[in-house]
């Protein structure tokens, strides 16, 4: 690039010479990439006048706008999306500490802890909030809790640790001592009993 | 990217109002956008998206064009800096 200027004109290698480092500045070496401002470049340094320095100054400024403007909004949208998925994440765990209580029975959360504090003060009935062990809780739908109750032990213990307790498959499997497959064997079969009873109960 | 001719001149055309050119210019960063959705979660997606395409407009519409330097500043500025 240096060589091919200093080919152009005299004036220009002496303005290169005068200004060794300018060709090194990264906005200058993207702005002479493109022909066009190349050309404006070495007719202002070649055969200077009012109006080529002028249109050198105008078509950097433009380029220099663009690879500012680039350079920046590239920055932000890159920062906000982190920050977004990092608010999200949080968001998410907080959402854990609420809706699964501490081993101490307190939710880690203090204004909730006295929310239901109070609530046992005012002799709240308890009796219609679900246990998680108890699938007879779950759901205030006649038939569908009838359905649960008729499933096999081991089909209801799959269920309970399923959707009760969030656990995986590979966790199940563990705790029951059999295979993982046969978990998920279990649990599909479980669903589609569950629904042939509800079919025929809505029938 | 989009090719836009001239970014300062769209973007003081946005800025005065040229619904046109504000879209164009929020179009050259269309690909940058799709990249950074890559930072969330797929269902996310969506939403985040609504976000970046905010921020590009609010970026778009509150930029200064006027501390752009024109060639023989950026040169005095240069050579301001030059070790002797």
């Amino acid at each position: 690039m240096i060589e091919q200027l200093k080919d152009e004109c005299s004036c220009m290698q002496a303005f290169l010479d005068d200004h060794p480092q300018i060709l090194e500045h990264r906005i200058f070496q993207g702005f002479l990439k493109d022909p066009h401002y190349y050309r404006i470049f070495v007719h202002a340094i070649c055969s200077p006048s009012l109006q080529t320095i002028e249109d050198l100054n105008e078509a950097f400024k433009s380029h220099y706008a663009n690879v500012q403007f680039t350079q920046y909004l590239s920055k932000t949208l890159h920062w906000t999306s982190i920050n977004y998925d990092r608010k999200r994440r949080n968001l998410d765990q907080k959402q854990i500490l609420l809706d699964k209580p501490w081993e101490d029975g307190t939710t880690g959360n203090p204004l909730l802890d006295e929310f239901s504090l109070s609530r046992n003060d005012e002799k709240v009935n308890l009796e219609f909030v679900a246990e998680t062990n108890d699938l007879s809780s779950w759901s205030s739908d006649i038939t569908l809790t009838k359905a649960l109750l008729r499933l096999t032990s081991r089909q209801r213990t799959i269920i309970i640790e399923h959707y009760g307790n969030g656990r995986k498959n590979s966790e199940i499997a563990r705790l029951l001592n059999i295979s993982q497959q046969a978990v998920s064997r279990t649990h599909l079969h479980a669903l589609k009993r569950l629904r042939s009873m509800l079919e025929k109960e809505g029938d | 990217m989009v090719e836009v001719a001239d970014v300062q001149d769209y973007i003081k055309e946005a800025q005065a109002g040229d619904r046109q050119k504000l879209a164009l210019l929020a179009e050259k960063f269309e690909p940058k956008v799709r990249k950074c959705l890559l930072q969330t979660t797929p269902q996310e997606r969506d939403d985040l998206r609504q976000e970046l395409m905010l921020k590009v407009i609010e970026l778009t519409l509150s930029f200064d064009t006027r501390n752009v330097p024109t060639f023989e500043e950026f040169k005095d500025h240069l050579h301001a800096n030059e070790p002797r």
